[in-house]
């Protein structure tokens, strides 16, 4: 095992909760409005099937293979050339998706915070600490989740309140005006995120606790990532009501639009900072996954050595496809959809089928031998 | 623990070399805070940008002077490339966060209204909270004229909107107005004071410019403003005095509070609407010889004062109805409530509006008479 560090049910929910919601907020809840519309703010509700149905295939592969991530188990399943070169296939597309997460971080501060800042004097510190933090291991990372993210949340209440004054409940009216159709190309255009829990398969390994609390805290952080996609999305549809397709950042400008009393304003900048330590743990886990996949993948004794080598990589990759925000906007709502069903749905799927179908032909043949 | 060390001074030293981090500083007194922007168009069709900015002076001495404020302009084909240009000009960067104010002239509102607030949307360091407000005239000749009460003139038009409950007519608001499915909309409109009246030359709410498909198209008075706003719930700040001369004398009352609701019908489909509103007065001032301190009287008045109201409702959406100019958010009432049948007419509202049949129902009670009966 390269991986000696326990995981509580509530430290899985914590880094699963900072790896999705950090970017789905950027630019999410307007690309899923362009498209769905006035009832954008129901989808993520919808598309909690698709996390279900994710979570399941997940907890049943899980089940038969306890203490062991994909990397370990896809060999076992499919044999082991197929297995490493589809391993392979994984781990090439999460260092594309960190470095695209990392031009989005970029991006942000580039345009909104720090305009004038050359982008590698602040994606280096990140890249830097989440590789520290990636070597400290899971636990660690778990633990570091579960103390921000609390304090996180009530920030962002503290936000949520101060927005109620501008808010138009009119904005959400009327409902269901074009039927469902929307929301299923919605459910469609955002199933990349519902079906991100596939990376809980790198954290259930790790959890110090029983097969029924883990299927529990996987449900729980489901419903609470659905949850908080509701909120990213219905905060800034009751400010921008007709005009939040055409924000950029939705709830970064909700927050700029605060202002009580006359002097109270100006504060977006407290949700910024605390945004950072979102993207944080989101960028420490996938460069954890990264490193430790590698490791897994080629049997190293130990994936620390691996860690900044990947963070290089994943630098290096970024400043490549350091694109402009319209390219981040269309790779998100165009290609990432296609692009996550693979290793998101497919990949996973095919797997427990396969897994299954093995496992019965070997009941049959043992029991062929041994009546 | 000595390896700690080790890299604990190595960490110390690479940051101090980081964050000395003098050589680009930025100090407050090398910026010029933008306060208020007026946009104009001039006759050759060139836009005329004029920016109020405040530049905070270093402090020397005892001095009382710590900010100037001064009114830059410039003519050019874009916003962008006047504000290039007035960069030029000025020693300082322009620093955009705390635009408050954005002033359009008549002119470049009638032209092309969205082409005017455009440049403070896109730029990345706006925000949409600064106040839309239509200057009847030249915005120019505003930005350059003298504040009354306040420091600086955006200041004074940003108080002015605040004190007298316009603070909705933000940039957003306009923005989803301008997507909105009444197509046309109300915004604050200011003019100078008449020339005999004191102070000389000072700006006043002049009551409201009507929009309609991105073009500046009428005004209203402040009577017909303060209608208009109770339509939309707006918070009546002692605006809408209603008089009612007797052979005695005059009866004035004010507006406490306002509640309004648009009932939409759709009969055989016939398009039907009905105002609902609800009126709290308070009695102003009273030089008739009745005291209405006797409920009769009082409910004598409420009558009364609910057919004033309703004439003058009636006439003036009559009046915006035969236009076709939807100011009141009727379309917004029967999308909501009728989403299929408004599908189908929503291209053509502003014809549609013309036949909608609308039944107005004024409530009025009075509140109470007033300190001295």
């Amino acid at each position: 095992m390269l991986e000696k560090g326990r995981l509580s049910g509530l430290q899985m929910v914590c880094i699963y909760f900072g790896s999705v919601v950090s970017t789905y907020w950027l630019t999410m809840p307007s690309i899923t409005d362009a498209v769905v519309g006035r009832d954008s703010w129901m989808t993520p509700i919808f598309s909690c099937v698709i996390s279900i149905l994710v979570v399941k295939v997940v907890l049943k592969l899980h089940e038969l293979y306890p203490k062991q991530t994909p990397i370990e188990y896809m060999p076992q399943i499919i044999g082991r050339i197929p297995g490493k070169v589809l391993g392979f296939g994984f781990l090439l597309y999460l260092l594309h998706i960190t470095s695209v997460i990392s031009s989005e971080y970029t991006d942000l501060i580039n345009a909104k915070y720090l305009p004038q800042t050359p982008s590698i004097a602040f994606l280096l510190p990140l890249l830097l600490l989440s590789g520290y933090m990636a070597r400290q291991g899971i636990e660690v990372l778990g633990r570091f989740a579960f103390v921000t993210i609390f304090y996180w949340g009530f920030i962002f209440l503290i936000y949520f309140f101060l927005t109620i004054p501008d808010m138009n409940i009119r904005y959400l009216l009327p409902m269901f005006e074009d039927g469902f159709t929307p929301h299923l190309k919605g459910i469609f255009l955002t199933h990349g995120w519902s079906s991100q829990a596939i990376f809980l398969s790198f954290m259930l390994p790790y959890m110090n606790a029983g097969m029924k609390t883990k299927k529990l805290w996987s449900f729980v952080a489901v419903a609470y990532i659905a949850f908080d996609f509701v909120a990213a999305i219905i905060v800034p549809k009751l400010i921008f009501g007709t005009i939040l397709s055409d924000i950029a950042y939705p709830v970064f400008q909700a927050t700029e639009y605060i202002k009580i009393a006359d002097f109270f304003e100006r504060i977006d900048l407290i949700l910024m900072a605390d945004w950072i330590i979102l993207i944080f743990v989101k960028e420490s886990f996938y460069v954890y996954m990264l490193s430790l996949g590698l490791a897994q993948l080629f049997h190293l004794s130990d994936y620390r050595p691996v860690v900044f080598p990947v963070c290089i990589l994943i630098l290096v990759i970024s400043l490549w496809t350091q694109i402009n925000f319209s390219e981040i906007v269309f790779f998100l709502q165009s290609d990432y959809p296609y692009y996550t069903i693979m290793y998101h749905e497919a990949v996973p799927l095919l797997l427990l089928l396969i897994a299954w179908v093995r496992r019965k032909m070997n009941n049959k043949t043992s029991r062929g031998t041994h009546p | 623990m000595k390896r700690f060390w080790r890299w604990a001074w190595l960490w110390i030293i690479c940051s101090t070399v980081l964050l000395s981090g003098c050589w680009d500083r930025q100090d407050i007194n090398d910026k010029a805070f933008v306060v208020g922007t007026g946009i104009d168009h001039t006759e050759d069709g060139q836009i005329e940008m004029t920016i109020e900015v405040i530049a905070p002076m270093q402090q020397s001495g005892t001095s009382s002077h710590e900010a100037k404020n001064l009114v830059f302009s410039h003519t050019g084909a874009t916003i962008a490339d006047c504000l290039t240009q007035i960069e030029h000009k000025i020693s300082r960067t322009l620093y955009w966060q705390h635009d408050n104010v954005i002033l359009i002239g008549e002119k470049a509102a009638q032209n092309d209204l969205s082409a005017s607030i455009n440049y403070l949307t896109v730029n990345t360091a706006t925000r949409l909270r600064p106040l839309v407000v239509l200057a009847d005239g030249k915005a120019r000749d505003y930005m350059a004229g003298k504040p009354s009460l306040e420091y600086s003139l955006s200041e004074n038009i940003r108080e002015l909107m605040t004190i007298l409950g316009y603070q909705k007519y933000t940039v957003n608001y306009v923005l989803q107005q301008l997507k909105g499915d009444e197509g046309s909309f109300v915004l604050p409109l200011i003019s100078k004071t008449k020339p005999g009246d004191l102070p000389p030359s000072t700006i006043q709410i002049a009551g409201l410019g009507v929009i309609q498909n991105n073009h500046f198209i009428g005004k209203m008075n402040l009577a017909d403003a303060a209608l208009v706003m109770n339509v939309q719930k707006d918070r009546a700040l002692k605006r809408g005095i209603y008089s009612l001369t007797t052979d005695h004398g005059t009866v004035t009352l004010s507006t406490e509070n306002v509640t309004s609701k648009i009932k939409p019908h759709i009969e055989d489909g016939h398009w039907k609407a009905t105002v609902v509103m609800d009126y709290q007065f308070n009695i102003e001032e009273n030089t008739t010889d009745v005291s209405f301190s006797n409920y009769v009287k009082v409910s004598q008045l409420e009558a009364e004062i609910e057919e004033i109201v309703q004439d003058k409702m009636a006439n003036m959406i009559e009046k915006w109805k035969k236009e076709g100019v939807d100011l009141f958010g009727f379309a917004n009432a029967f999308h909501i409530q009728f989403p299929e049948q408004w599908k189908r007419v929503k291209d053509d509202w502003a014809k549609k509006f013309s036949e909608v049949d609308v039944e107005i129902q004024i409530q009025a009670s009075v509140l109470r008479p007033g300190n001295l009966r």
